[in-house]
């Protein structure tokens, strides 16, 4: 009697267990929310970026059809004339380099260059070459003889950017977060984006040293606002005209606190976007829709575990210019060498 | 007994206790600076910014339960922005502070409102170093973007081991002895702006920063 009694209870206790355990097997398939906080990956102790390594093939609208090295170790600007001729700035020269990306002349500069921009053959000074240095703006002939160099462009400059117009030289400082209109002699004319205590004017978010600008084909002086996560464009006498960009993680979007770093404008008054941190190449359209990928990271030879690395190239970022054939001209900062692109015939006969 | 040798007596006795009592205070102050401190022969951990990958191994490798290693912010670096890629994980749903939307672990980074300007939100990260666990998944983030974050061994909870535990795991032999009168290491970036900042404007919060500071 005794051993039936316990065989029932045994019984009844297995029973419990099993109901018990297939109910808990149940309700951690079903993942309920109180179960997790968040997204596994999210609170987890490591930082998975690959996520933002992928980016879906069928963006990617162009193709890279060259790349050549540009001899400089620490590469940091790039414009191309309008006779194709490339100007790469770095360590303490500029470099001359045909199409093909043959060097035809190396020019040693008096300290270290940010930028580099040259003028087209319209303008009033043509083929001019102004490379950027922290407080200063050297002019160059096209054959690199210096012509000039401005010295006073306001206190503590650091010129990240200089982009030549009809009628001015525009040139970003990133430490007054300011554009500063300039005449060909070098002065300063306005500073676009200053603090004014009696008009409420429009101003730049620049959290790190990066800061492009750029005359649309339009004439419209465009600019980089990357705290903001837009490209604005400006009337030449400093009247904001449009803006667009907005900040997300995703592809369509421009990623983290302050992008994107460098931009061009295509012929056709397309933008190409360099962003910092994730190594995005992209395309938008003259109204700033999104249209595609040239580039990603993996196309770049970047590998996921260099993305958020202390040392370059996790704080290096990609200049970019474009040619007057529509080519995306990618300055890899990482290879030290200028990477061309062009659009897939696919893409663009559907663009068409 | 007369009066005027048991006041005599109290007032020798006070005397006594005072000096017995102010020798051992400044005995112990001194005592304990010098533990803290170290002098320059001793040495302590330290990682070395600029190698550092925010592997996450300084969270499990250290000997202590909650590791010694914390995250620090260098302020002259950070842009106050209001996407953190520090603080949002990179597949943020909303640019709130709800969980789901931080990166932290332990949501260790704390997030608070400075000011509206040019349009745009600013606000300062800070580092809760009681719920910091250590393992630089805000360091690894924030470096996409300006590195402002970084890891340190806090030597008000490093047991200064012979043998540092997290320097043996650490794969780019990141972490290595330094003096213990300057126990700390700056980012390069982070050293020359304080270094700047103290010689320029003479800040004393710059100049103590220096001063703890071992270069890299």
């Amino acid at each position: 009697m005794t051993n039936q009694q316990d065989f029932r209870g045994w019984l009844i206790v297995a029973a419990l267990s099993g109901a018990v355990g297939a109910s808990a097997l149940l309700v951690a398939r079903a993942e309920p929310q109180w179960l997790n906080r968040g997204p596994a990956s999210a609170r987890s102790p490591s930082l998975d970026l690959r996520a933002l390594m992928h980016i879906d093939p069928r963006l990617i609208c162009f193709a890279q059809t060259h790349q050549f090295p540009v001899e400089l170790a620490e590469p940091c600007g790039i414009a191309v004339a309008d006779d194709g001729t490339l100007y790469v700035v770095g360590d303490q020269r500029l470099v001359i380099l045909t199409t093909e990306g043959t060097i035809t002349q190396r020019v040693p500069l008096e300290g270290r260059p940010t930028c580099v921009g040259v003028s087209g053959p319209s303008q009033v000074l043509p083929r001019r070459v102004y490379i950027g240095f922290a407080a200063r703006v050297d002019v160059l002939d096209s054959s690199g003889n210096l012509v000039a160099s401005w010295r006073d462009l306001g206190q503590d400059a650091l010129v990240t950017s200089i982009a030549s117009g009809p009628e001015h030289v525009y040139v970003a400082d990133a430490a007054n977060r300011v554009i500063l209109r300039c005449d060909f002699e070098g002065k300063v004319l306005a500073r676009l984006g200053a603090a004014d205590a009696l008009h409420d004017a429009h101003q730049f978010v620049v959290p790190s040293a990066h800061f492009d600008v750029a005359v649309g084909p339009d004439k419209l002086i465009l600019v980089a606002n990357p705290g903001a996560r837009r490209i604005e464009a400006f009337s030449p006498d400093g009247t904001l005209e449009s803006y667009w960009g907005s900040s997300s993680s995703q592809v369509e979007g421009f990623f983290g606190c302050c992008n994107p770093a460098h931009f061009a404008v295509l012929p056709d008054g397309t933008f190409v976007t360099s962003e910092k941190g994730v190594f995005r190449v992209k395309v938008y359209g003259a109204g700033g829709e999104f249209q595609g990928v040239v580039a990603g990271p993996a196309q770049l030879g970047i590998m996921a575990g260099e993305l958020g690395s202390n040392e370059s190239p996790g704080l290096a970022t990609f200049d970019v210019a474009a040619d007057r054939q529509g080519r995306v001209l990618l300055l890899d900062a990482r290879e030290c060498c200028v990477r061309i692109f062009e659009r897939n015939r696919a893409t663009h006969g559907e663009k068409s | 007994m007369p009066d005027d040798f048991s006041t005599s007596d109290r007032r020798q006795f006070l005397t006594s206790s005072l000096r017995v009592a102010g020798a051992l205070t400044a005995a112990a102050t001194g005592g304990f600076l010098a533990g803290r401190r170290g002098s320059a022969s001793e040495t302590r951990w330290q990682i070395d910014p600029n190698k550092c990958i925010a592997c996450s191994r300084c969270a499990s490798a250290c000997v202590l339960d909650e590791s010694a290693v914390k995250a620090v912010q260098c302020f002259d670096m950070c842009g106050y922005c209001d996407i953190c890629t520090g603080y949002f994980d990179p597949t943020y749903l909303r640019i709130d502070t709800a969980a789901e939307n931080q990166m932290c672990p332990t949501n260790a980074v704390i997030r608070t409102f400075v000011e509206e300007k040019a349009g745009q939100r600013f606000y300062e990260y800070t580092i809760d170093s009681q719920l910091c666990i250590g393992c630089g998944k805000c360091v690894k983030g924030c470096a996409l973007m300006n590195g402002s974050l970084y890891l340190q061994i806090m030597h008000d909870r490093c047991v200064n081991c012979n043998e540092c535990a997290i320097g043996v795991s650490c794969p780019t032999q990141a972490i290595s002895r330094v003096s213990a009168e300057r126990p700390y290491r700056a980012k390069r970036l982070a050293g020359i702006l304080m270094r700047q900042k103290a010689e320029r404007f003479n800040e004393s919060a710059a100049r103590t920063f220096v001063d703890h500071s071992s270069e890299p």
